[in-house]
């Protein structure tokens, strides 16, 4: 099984095959989530943890009169909340983008996996907070930069995270979100994030060609925004970070 | 893409000049008409941020937005989609001209969120501009209006630093025209100025 969690994993440590193989175990509660369709709604009990496996999920929020705010996106090999279980009630959604395979680990399989494996706790506390700096970076995001730095920020930090499981192409991951919920997860309105888009491909730093983006130059991308990768954590593999540099600037 | 300001190093000093005369124009400003100093601060603080902003962002060579400029200052603002309206041929501006618009339009804005055109639940403001030939020259004629606000008692009797930079600033350092009114219902400021083809001037 090629676990993207498992591979997500290996940019902080190298994990045993019994650990590796502990994971798999846990992960075979499988289910098919089709686009636009939530996999658990606020308000819903939160059960098991969910872990993304193919496809792309975000996290969101809906005020009453139906704006919603997308507050984290989900790449493969990402957890929805290790510890969620500890809560009752989901205080936000999750939903399914693209159509994604989700597995939920029972709290019962989470535990017992930290009871038993300290290297791969450590792992899953790394992922925790690496989520969490993501979360901080895009407060940053709608709350200081512009319309093109959030835009730019957002498009670098995607293909890290691609990278990081190993589901980019050189320099071009899939991005299944329509402007609408470019704008929900930016701030701005569905206008601005259309004129921001134009301006990127204009200035030629990236196109979209359907569900794909591409990132025309890497280095002029990561300066508009002031990207500064580290936020990732994915140094812990100093080959990695340098094949994009290289890979940016070429 | 290829950034002014690591382009070559002339064109640097330029724009640190051109930041300079943005802060002494601020500056002569707030000095002859100092209101409460908490409140000069205040505004100090988001004229430099605006000044920040548009001087630290980096500029295409071939100029910038202007419906872009105009959106990200309402956004800066916290401005609903449903509370304005913008229309307009593309315009791509100079460095200098965007920065000037871009102080303009955030002086324009600040004083929609304080005197009620970005506050007030009917207020609308709408911004709309096109280009004309005048003797051989392109002309920007830009308009920001605002409808249905009721104007306050506390809107500026003096002229306040907006109507300085949009009809004494603008008429010398970009060489145009503009006019700032207060009407019973909001504000409608017009702007004139000529365009230089951007992608090979950078001043």
């Amino acid at each position: 099984m090629n676990n993207p969690l498992l591979r997500k994993l290996s940019n902080f440590t190298a994990l045993s095959e019994e650990e590796s193989a502990a994971i798999d175990e846990c992960c075979k509660d499988v289910r098919e989530v089709g686009a636009r369709e939530d996999v658990i709604a606020q308000g819903d009990r939160t059960g098991g943890v969910k872990l993304l496996l193919e496809g792309f999920a975000c996290r969101y929020k809906t005020l009453e009169d139906g704006r919603r705010q997308i507050v984290a996106y989900f790449v493969p090999g990402d957890l929805c909340d290790l510890r969620v279980f500890i809560l009752k009630r989901m205080d936000h959604s999750i939903g399914a983008i693209a159509p994604s395979k989700i597995a939920t680990i029972s709290p019962d399989n989470v535990l017992r996996l930290m009871h038993t494996y300290p290297t791969l706790t450590t792992a899953l506390w790394w992922s925790t907070l690496v989520e969490e700096a993501i979360a901080r970076e895009w407060i940053v995001n709608v709350g200081q930069r512009n319309a093109l730095e959030r835009m730019a920020h957002l498009f670098c930090e995607l293909l890290y995270r691609y990278r990081a499981v190993g589901l980019n192409q050189d320099l071009s991951c899939t991005l299944p979100l329509t402007q609408v919920e470019l704008a929900e997860t930016l701030g701005l309105s569905s206008v601005h994030v259309n004129r921001t888009l134009q301006e990127l491909r204009r200035q030629q730093l990236i196109t979209l060609n359907g569900r794909t983006l591409t990132i025309q130059n890497l280095r002029a991308l990561e300066e508009l925004s002031l990207f500064n990768a580290e936020y990732l954590h994915l140094d812990y593999s100093a080959e990695k970070h340098r094949d994009v540099e290289r890979e940016g600037t070429g | 893409m290829d950034f002014v300001e690591v382009s070559n190093v002339t064109a640097l000093n330029q724009r640190m000049r051109r930041v300079l005369s943005v802060f002494r124009t601020v500056a002569a400003h707030m000095s002859k008409h100092s209101g409460p100093s908490g409140e000069s601060a205040l505004h100090l603080s988001g004229r430099i941020g605006a000044i920040g902003r548009i001087v630290l962002a980096p500029i295409f060579a071939d100029g910038v937005d202007l419906e872009l400029l105009v959106l990200d200052e309402l956004l800066l603002h916290a401005a609903r989609p449903e509370q304005f309206s913008i229309s307009g041929v593309e315009v791509r501006l100079a460095p200098k001209a965007a920065e000037w618009m871009s102080l303009a339009i955030h002086e324009l804005a600040t004083n929609a969120v304080k005197y009620g055109a970005l506050s007030q639940s009917r207020a609308k403001i709408r911004v709309a501009w096109d280009v004309e030939i005048r003797l051989g020259v392109r002309i920007l004629r830009f308009e920001w209006l605002e409808t249905a606000v009721r104007m306050t008692d506390e809107a500026p009797l003096v002229p306040g630093f907006g109507s300085e930079l949009v009809e004494r600033v603008i008429a010398r350092e970009l060489k145009g025209e503009g006019k700032m009114l207060f009407l019973a219902d909001g504000v409608r400021c017009s702007i004139d100025i000529p365009l230089s083809d951007s992608r090979h001037r950078h001043e």
